[in-house]
Parts: structure tokens; C-alpha cells; sequence
């Protein structure tokens, strides 16, 4: 800020004024006020998404408040400052949360931590989980009930370091780019019954399960075939017996 | 008799001597850390008058406002955020080697980052951040294994993040955002963590990149810098 004052200061109105274009971008980028209004409003969100069966948020997290930094105070909330409601990590394990994933998260623009494990969260992983959770090093949503795919965008979630997805419900393939994220060094899936591929065993692949049916197809075949066998060696037998007699 | 009494009360002299001389040192050992502290003071400008129960003819400094010591009277915390201070740090907080966390945020002090600050290896926590320091982030910060909260956004700092900063194995939170800071971002060792809301607002930082996880290689790509104002998240991650 000190080198734009000395811009402004100086010389001609070109300078100032180019000077002037700097500091407005330098300040609508500046993300100080912009984080606070949106972090708040990510965690009323949650709060509004979620089932709190045990009461905690219902506690901890009064909106009423407004001090600054005053989120910083509530249960499970890390801030990257005092005073600064900007919010930093989210840890929200074995609170007794009911419902689906709090989309609301996405509003947490500089959140790098989000830990909902050991609660009954239930429903799909977010398609678009990549834009919710851009920056999030660390995702550990174990130990609750989601179903369905794990998403293949969140591969695209360059900057994780820790996926835990163990002890869900969430099946089909797991997509294999997921292996390949750079920062990865911590990968858990185990203990979902439907999920398969790459760290799992594979997933049965369309070729095996051709022959599975084709297998499936002679067996009901053979049988047929062995009937109308049957069938005929009788019908011969007995009309020969007819007939010679 | 005179020949007697003159040797007892000589060397009695000399015993008195050594003792007022040794309970003189035992008082100026006690009072390095005060003494450092002093020179903090003497070199801030404190309008408030936070500062003024820092009285330096105390045998220590655990008695001052704002300043925590631990069980063996040695310096564990300064806490000076938002105190309206200004004037500059000094090399002489490198001499509280019991410090733990230093918290200085949100004041008008200038000056450089002290190089000595590397030699507080009990340091947890180091918040300057919200000040008007100058200069380059010394390396010797490396040092501080024990560092958790390195928070230093919102200066005029110049100069290249150190990579030897990336060894601190317990840093858990890095905010370097709205400096001036240059060259390449370190993403090995403990840095792995960090991402570009840490390094947010240096416009001549070069930009983590944004590739796909496939391509993306362990040191940011060589090519050069634009000035990039907006060194905001891109739309995927």
C-alpha cells in the first residue's frame, strides 16, 4: 500500500490516475471484507442444512453476535486469524449430524479443512465438488452414510493431501485420476460394499460379464437341449416299440 | 593484635566484596530477558501506554502486562496484537529462548523482520501480521522446528519465500497474503499444505499452476511472471 501512496503522490495526472485504476483493483480484489461477509453466511447455511439432533450447533452457534471474528469462537470453527472471520477449518466430527452434504461450504472461500466424519450424513457426493471445495487439503467424510459415485471432479482438487471416504455407503468405480492427485499421501475407501477399482479390487469389467451371461445362456440352453434330447430319444424308442411290435 | 585485626577485617572486606559482586551478577543474569524486552520498548512508539508496567529495575519481567512467563520466571509469551504501537523490532528477542508465541499483529511497526528471531526454537507461534515491515523474510525462520502459525500476510515484504522453510515439519497454518513478495512457491515438505489463499495479493509471486494433476510438477514451471493482480482461485481447484 505504501508504494501506491508513493504513486499517487508524485508526478503527473497520468501517473495518478493510472495509479488510482491500480489501487481500486488492489482493493475490489482485496479479499478481507468479502471473506467476512461470505464465511458467515456459509455457516448459517450449514447450520440450516444439516439435522442437529444433538443440539450442538444449536448452542454454539448463535448469529446474534456480530463482533468480529465472532465465528471464530464457535464449536468446531478454526480461524486463519483472531478477529477475522475468515474460516480456516471446519471440524464437525461426532456431533450427532443428520442430512445431506452442506453445500453451503462453497460460501467458506479460503476453507482448507473439512472434517464431517462420524456422523449419519447421508445422500450423493456433490457432482461439482470441486468448486465447493477448491482449496481443501485435507476431506474427511468417513464414517457417515453417503451413497453413490465418488465424484470424478475431485480430481481436480489438485491441492488434497488427506481423502478419507472409508465407511460409507458409496459405490461404482472409483474414478482413477483420484490416485493421481500430486499432493495425495493419505487415500481411504475401505468399507464401501459397493465400491470397486483401483486401491479396491477391480470392478467386474464388461467382457467378464458377457461371459458370465453367455455362460448363463448355455446353461439354460443345455438344459432345453438336454429336454428335447430326451424328448426325441423317447419318442424313437417308444415308436419303434410301437412299431415292431 | 592491630596486625590481626586488620588481616580479619580485610578479608572479611574482600568476602563482603565477592559476595555484593555475585549477588550483582545473579541480578543482572535473572534480567537478560527483561533487558531484551526493554530494548523492545525503547525502540517501539507506544501512544497507548501499554507498555508502561515495563519497568526494567525488576528483578524479571514476569510481573509486566502482557507478557507471560513460565514456572522457572523465563519469558513464554508476548502478547502486543492491536496495541496501536509503531517504532521497530529488535535483535535482541532472539535472546528469549523459552518463547513460545510472539504476537505482534495488527500495529503500525516498520523495519525489517530480525534475523535473531530464527534462534527462538520454542517459538509456536509467529504473528506479525497487519504491520508495515519491510525487507525479506529471513531464512534463519527455518530453524524454528517447533513453529505451528507463521502468519506474516498484510506487510510490504520483499524478496523470495525461503525454501528452507518448507523443513519446519509442524507448521499448520502459512499466510504470506497482501505482501510483496517474489519468485517461486514452494509446494515440498510441509508446504504441501498450504495453497494459494496463503500467498493471496503478491502480485509478483509467480501463480501455483492451476494444471491438471497429471502434469502438475513438483516445482512451479520456470516461465515468467505477468503481473497478476488478481491472483484469485481459478474456477476448478
Amino acid at each position: 500500500m505504501a508504494f501506491l501512496a508513493n504513486v499517487l503522490l508524485s508526478k503527473q495526472h497520468l501517473d495518478i490516475s493510472i495509479g488510482s485504476v491500480l489501487l481500486l483493483l488492489l482493493l475490489s480484489r482485496c479479499s478481507f471484507s468479502f471473506g467476512v461477509e461470505s464465511d458467515i453466511n456459509c455457516l448459517k447455511s450449514i447450520k440450516a442444512s444439516l439435522e442437529d439432533t444433538l443440539g450442538y450447533l444449536n448452542s454454539s452457534w448463535d448469529f446474534n453476535n456480530n463482533t468480529e471474528g465472532f465465528i471464530c469462537n464457535f464449536l468446531g470453527i478454526e480461524c486463519w486469524h483472531l478477529h477475522e472471520s475468515k474460516v480456516l477449518n471446519i471440524k464437525l466430527s461426532d456431533l450427532g449430524l443428520k442430512g445431506q452434504f452442506p453445500r453451503g461450504v462453497e460460501n467458506c472461500t479460503s476453507l482448507t479443512g473439512l472434517d464431517l466424519s462420524s456422523n449419519q450424513l447421508s445422500g450423493p457426493l456433490p457432482h461439482d465438488i470441486d468448486k465447493i471445495l477448491s482449496f481443501v487439503t485435507s476431506l474427511d467424510l468417513s464414517y457417515n452414510r453417503f451413497s453413490g459415485l465418488i465424484p470424478p471432479q475431485l480430481s481436480n482438487c489438485s491441492y488434497m493431501n488427506v481423502l478419507k471416504l472409508d465407511n460409507n455407503q458409496l459405490s461404482g468405480n472409483i474414478p482413477a485420476e483420484v490416485n493421481q492427485l500430486t499432493r495425495l499421501k493419505s487415500f481411504s475407501v475401505a468399507n464401501n460394499p459397493g465400491l470397486c477399482g483401483y486401491p479396491l479390487k477391480p470392478c467386474p469389467s464388461i467382457s467378464q460379464k458377457k461371459s458370465v451371461s453367455l455362460a448363463r445362456v448355455f446353461k439354460s440352453n443345455g438344459v432345453i437341449m438336454l429336454a428335447e434330447a430326451g424328448f426325441g430319444i423317447g419318442f424313437v424308442f417308444s415308436f419303434s416299440f410301437f412299431v415292431l411290435r | 593484635m592491630d596486625a590481626v585485626m586488620s588481616t580479619t577485617s580485610g578479608s572479611a572486606s574482600v568476602w563482603l566484596f565477592l559476595l555484593f559482586g555475585f549477588l550483582q551478577l545473579l541480578k543482572l543474569s535473572g534480567n537478560v530477558e527483561g533487558d531484551a524486552l526493554n530494548a523492545l520498548k525503547s525502540n517501539l512508539v507506544d501512544p497507548n501506554n501499554v507498555l508502561q508496567s515495563w519497568d526494567p529495575t525488576l528483578v524479571n519481567p514476569c510481573t509486566w502486562f502482557h507478557v507471560t512467563c513460565n514456572s522457572e520466571n523465563s519469558v513464554t509469551r508476548v502478547d502486543l496484537g492491536n496495541a496501536n504501537l509503531s517504532g521497530q523490532l529488535v535483535s535482541q528477542l532472539g535472546v528469549l529462548s523459552n518463547l513460545q508465541y510472539l504476537e505482534l499483529y495488527s500495529n503500525n511497526i516498520t523495519g525489517n523482520i530480525p534475523a535473531e528471531l530464527g534462534t527462538l526454537t520454542n517459538l509456536v507461534s509467529l504473528d506479525l501480521y497487519l504491520n508495515s515491515l519491510r525487507g525479506t523474510i529471513p531464512d534463519t525462520l527455518s530453524k524454528l522446528e517447533k513453529l505451528r502459525f507463521l502468519r506474516l500476510n498484510n506487510n510490504s515484504l520483499t524478496g523470495n519465500i525461503p525454501m528452507a522453510l518448507t523443513k519446519i515439519q509442524s507448521l499448520q497454518v502459512l499466510d504470506l497474503s497482501n505482501n510483496n513478495l517474489t519468485g517461486d512457491i514452494p509446494v515440498n515438505g510441509s508446504f504441501s499444505l498450504f495453497t494459494p489463499i496463503s500467498y493471496n495479493n503478491n502480485p509478483f509471486l509467480k501463480a501455483l499452476p492451476a494444471s491438471p494433476p497429471s502434469s502438475v510438477p513438483s516445482t512451479p514451471p520456470s516461465s515468467p511472471a505477468t503481473l497478476s493482480l488478481f491472483l484469485s482461485p481459478p474456477s476448478v481447484c
